[in-house]
């Protein structure tokens, strides 16, 4: 368990970090900081993620706005929720790891398959030059698009398809989110990994124990997996 | 048809009774079924044991209008309107709930969904309330006829439970509500001679019956939740259903989208798409892909396959426990298997499959896996158990809660005794972390190769990708070089050998890498070591679990869960086990309820002094006496449905078969407890109870030992015969009591009624969780000697 001082030391820190990344939303940046700052402090620090940048990015996004209205005083909860369409925006804390994770690099080419709202995109997007977001339900594809554009966040690009195919044309990428619980690895995401590349993937049906895997592929191309996380994702879309 | 002047003829009231009775154990039966799709089973399970405190509800309500005086002479309008309005609110009460955003998946984390939960339960409530009322009220309108009304009551209840099943079995889940009102209806119609405004009743039941007959033609919807997996298939772009089959093993559904593809398992190295496939559901949880012929290399690639790259030979003969969607068919026929034998209780799935799948190399038999292997007499070269949660499924699903036979000692056992000498076991389940069931596989494989003398360790394979986990067992030691080809044939698939004779630990965890790896750590503990010491340690429950605690799925006993919440907070909650939880919270509110039901009454009704002018005394001995009724009668049914379903293979015919036997039988029994009153023996059926239940339970050893293999319905009639005895004393003690009650003050009957039904809910509710916590032989005797004491409280009555 991490130590409370360590808590208040670090949110300074974090504060700062979270200032200096481009304001990309024209929602006034101190709408709800209080919550979020409560939010990475007692949900995501306390839980062990350290990655300041992720710590910033998840500081700095307006998460209410990802989420629909009917659910939009609960964005800070420590949960996840309903986005329609059977599908959910997940939980902070499972954002967060999953971003510390794929340890990002700001010139990273980032794939992600199952948009849903588009927050995680919207956080990898803070980190990296460039987010491709799969989403297939047309729907949330469009919304996200949408909501995306209107808040500023250019370099994701949305595209409504089977996310089991990746983004073929904007392939390799360096890291994959997979928001999906899915029986299997897609292999033509496996194919579009670069050398060196990550994607992190949760395993399991809904309502079981999943894990949280991630898939590395080496320089020689060998695929390795580490199970990381138990996890009880909310599914998303997908029976892959 | 004739009335005497008003009175309520004894036989008409009987009848409507008993068809009420039956009404509302079907609507029991069928809001199972509803729920289970609906949700998920265990909820069915806490939101209906919830709603039968309709029942107690029922009595303390009409306990306080008849103590106040308000039914004064309204008794018999009272009954027929009671019985109306449960005819009436069967559908409506289903309609409703389907209405409330009531979502088990959001009860964690969204407070107002305990709201939700509990207006669920009382809009379901409804009809018991109502049901209960009119049986209350017909003990007060008869009540020199005690037995006889509390006979038509049960052997109702038995033929309900008959009826539900075949309503079940023949209609869409959504017109199952109205049916079961419709069969309430049809008790309206005994009540037209009750007195002479014949002509306004036959109205009413008309109009009633007009109502049922509109909620029958016009179905509610039966919205699965949304978190469910194949509602999220539905979700896909052009998702459909292909085939839907309704029955009392579950909704089978066949599911079809192009961006559908299900196959759990399959390795890192695959080179190509999966292919979209239909996927069977049940109630909607996957049970595997519609594969065809085209699917086998993809097949190959799972780990599950490694049951056929072990050995010199190509397996001649291969036993499959769980069709799946007929991959693992696909994979034995495509392996060199001449004779493939499947075992699957569902047969709605063989029409469903790919063409030629059950070809006439495959023999099918529709029936529960342990039955089948402990009469087939037969051995196998191989053994597939490969579809993760298709067997729960066909068990209906209870987890943690519920009894589950195919991996009990016993039922490894007789696994083991159908692989040939040097036959391969192999079984396939999800890679979850840390795991569960492997180590109480490998536990259970240990303790049944320890008692023949085979050292487990050189006798087992653990085998594992990224998301699944197979072992190998066999009765003769793996050779080396068998090994080190299985190990080249996982090295091209990025498997990893987790343990194997001979294996280097090195390679145990270099594809998938777990830290720490558990089932390496689980292998060296259980198989290697001393196991009593790895049991010890390990955060879960693992030991191996007998026929006589067959709880397979649990895992966490409730000392743990306090610790694993300690350590993972919301993170833990994938370990808890629902069934289990669900289990405990019926209880958890069933009692403060109760209580509330039992003491509101005597709070509103005016004070009087017990009867005889012996103070408090008389009526705490009552109180006690239908107490320990209510818990002891539930207690040895629920439990008996747990066990029978050993010897009945199937969930649904198992309980019908033993509520059939109880509700009848005790009814019958009910029917002669009146020839005890007065006489020198009223405590005989007490004493006869505590001995038939113990021979009972030696009686159902003997019937599987030598009947496990005979048709259903020869089992189901040695069921029935072996119940009937302990059922026929168990229908005595209530109406022995009741006539007292009825003799001294027959206004107090609806509380004792509903102190009965209050301590049914309970009892049927822990009965489980007693059970997990001594067996059923602890259930067994902890129910009769609260059937002893019952005999012991009516020498004061």
């Amino acid at each position: 368990m991490v130590a409370k001082p360590f808590v208040f030391a670090a949110g300074p820190v974090v504060l700062l970090l979270a200032a200096s990344l481009p304001l990309r939303s024209q929602e006034p940046a101190s709408e709800r900081s209080d919550e979020r700052a409560r939010m990475v402090r007692e949900q995501i620090m306390k839980r062990g993620i350290e990655d300041q940048a992720v710590l910033g990015a998840m500081l700095a996004l307006p998460r209410h706005l990802f989420v629909p209205e009917a659910h939009r005083d609960r964005a800070y909860g420590d949960h996840p929720l309903p986005i329609g369409h059977g599908q959910t925006i997940s939980q902070p804390y499972i954002v967060a790891f999953m971003t510390e994770l794929l340890e990002l690099e700001p010139a990273d080419h980032v794939l992600e398959v199952g948009t849903g709202t588009g927050y995680q995109a919207a956080v990898a997007a803070l980190l990296v030059d460039s987010v491709f977001s799969v989403e297939i339900v047309p729907e949330l594809a469009a919304e996200a698009a949408d909501r995306l554009e209107r808040l500023g966040y250019r370099d994701v690009e949305v595209r409504n398809a089977d996310g089991y195919y990746g983004w073929e044309e904007h392939a390799p990428f360096d890291a994959i989110f997979v928001t999906a619980a899915a029986g299997h690895v897609p292999p033509p995401l496996v194919q579009q990994l670069a050398p060196g590349g990550r994607m992190a993937i949760p395993v399991g049906g809904p309502f079981q124990l999943q894990n949280l895997v991630l898939v590395e592929k080496a320089a020689d191309g060998t695929v390795t997996t580490r199970s990381v996380l138990p996890v009880q994702f909310v599914p998303l879309t997908g029976e892959h | 048809m004739t009335t005497d002047g008003g009175r309520a003829p004894g036989a008409f009231l009987a009848v409507a009774l008993g068809l009420l009775s039956a009404a509302v154990l079907a609507h029991e039966v069928a809001l199972v079924h509803l729920f289970s799709i609906l949700h998920w089973s265990h909820f069915a399970a806490l939101v209906i044991g919830l709603a039968l405190l309709g029942f107690g509800a029922s009595g303390s309500a009409v306990a306080v209008a008849v103590g106040r005086a308000w039914l004064r002479g309204r008794e018999r309008p009272a009954f027929v309107l009671a019985a109306a309005l449960a005819a009436l609110s069967f559908d409506p009460s289903y309609r409703l709930t389907a209405a409330v955003p009531f979502d088990a998946f959001e009860l964690i984390a969204v407070p107002r969904q305990i709201l939700y939960l509990a207006l669920t339960w009382i809009i379901l409530g409804a009809p018991f309330f109502f049901a209960g009322a009119a049986v209350t009220l017909a003990f007060l309108l008869s009540p020199d006829r005690i037995g006889r009304i509390y006979a038509a009551n049960l052997l109702g209840s038995g033929a309900g439970s008959a009826l539900g099943l075949a309503l079940v079995a023949t209609l869409p889940a959504g017109r199952l509500p109205a049916a079961v009102g419709g069969t309430a209806g049809i008790a309206l119609l005994f009540l037209f001679p009750w007195d002479k405004r014949r002509g306004t009743r036959a109205a009413v039941s008309m109009a009633a019956g007009a109502a049922i007959a509109i909620a029958f033609l016009s179905p509610p919807p039966v919205p699965m939740s949304p978190y469910k997996e194949e509602r999220l298939a539905l979700e896909l772009p052009n998702a459909r259903v292909v085939a839907r089959r309704d029955g009392p093993l579950g909704r089978l559904d066949l599911v079809a989208a192009p961006a559908l593809r299900y196959l759990p398992g399959t390795s890192l190295a695959l080179d190509r798409p999966v292919p979209a496939r239909p996927v069977f559901y049940l109630n909607g949880g996957p049970l595997g892909p519609r594969a065809e012929a085209a699917d086998t290399p993809l097949l190959r690639q799972t780990t599950g396959a490694a049951a056929f790259a072990i050995g010199q030979d190509a397996p001649a003969r291969v036993l499959i426990l769980g069709l799946a969607g007929g991959g693992p068919v696909l994979l034995a026929r495509a392996s060199g298997a001449t004779a493939i034998t499947v075992v699957d209780a569902d047969r709605r799935i063989d029409p469903l499959l790919a063409p030629g799948t059950l070809g006439t190399d495959v023999r099918r038999a529709a029936t529960a896996p342990r039955a089948f292997l402990h009469t087939t007499g037969e051995r196998y070269d191989r053994i597939l158990i490969s579809e993760m949660g298709s067997l729960h499924g066909a068990a209906g699903g209870m987890a943690a809660a519920g009894a589950s036979y195919l991996f009990t000692v016993q039922g490894m056992a007789d696994l083991w005794e159908t692989l040939e000498p040097d036959g391969v076991l192999a079984i396939t389940r999800w890679a979850v972390q840390p795991p569960r069931e492997v180590p109480r596989l490998l536990a259970t494989l240990r303790a049944v190769m320890d008692t023949r003398g085979m050292p487990a360790a050189s006798r087992v394979i653990v085998l594992r990708g990224w998301g699944t986990v197979t072992l190998l067992a066999s009765p003769r030691p793996f050779a080396r070089r068998e090994v080190e080809e299985l190990s080249d044939w996982a090295h091209a698939r990025s498997f990893d050998i987790a343990w194997a004779p001979g294996a280097p630990a090195a390679a145990a965890n270099r594809y998938n890498v777990l830290d720490p790896d558990w089932f390496r750590m689980a292998a060296e503990g259980l198989l290697r070591g001393s196991p009593e010491r790895f049991l010890a340690r390990y955060p879960f429950a693992v030991d191996p679990v007998t026929d006589e605690a067959p709880f397979y799925d649990h895992f966490l006993p409730f000392g743990r869960l306090v610790e694993v919440w300690r350590a993972g907070g919301r993170l833990a909650l994938p370990y808890f086990e629902w069934g289990l939880v669900a289990q405990a919270l019926v209880v958890a509110q069933a009692v403060p309820i109760s209580a509330l039901l039992i003491l509101l009454p005597l709070l509103l009704l005016p004070r009087r002094e017990s009867p005889g002018g012996r103070g408090r005394a008389p009526r705490f001995v009552f109180f006690a006496f239908f107490a320990l009724l209510g818990l002891a009668f539930m207690l040895l049914e629920v439990s008996s449905i747990q066990r029978f379903l050993l010897f009945l293979a199937e969930p649904a015919i198992a309980t019908a078969v033993v509520l059939a036997a109880f509700l009848v039988f005790a009814g019958l029994g009910s029917l002669v407890a009146g020839r005890l009153e007065g006489g020198r023996f009223p405590w005989l059926p007490f004493l006869a109870i505590a001995v038939l239940a113990p021979l009972t339970w030696l009686g159902g050893q003997a019937l599987w030992g030598r009947f496990a293999g005979s048709p259903l319905a020869v089992r189901m009639a040695l069921g029935l015969a072996l119940l009937a005895p302990l059922a026929f004393c168990m229908g005595m003690p209530f109406p022995l009591g009741l006539q007292r009650v009825a003799d001294r003050e027959p206004e107090w009957i609806p509380w004792y009624w509903g102190v009965n039904g209050c301590l049914s809910v309970i009892g049927a509710a822990a009965a489980p969780l007693v059970a997990l916590a001594v067996g059923f032989r602890g259930v067994l005797f902890l129910a009769a000697g609260l059937y002893l004491l019952a005999g012991w409280t009516l020498r004061r009555l």
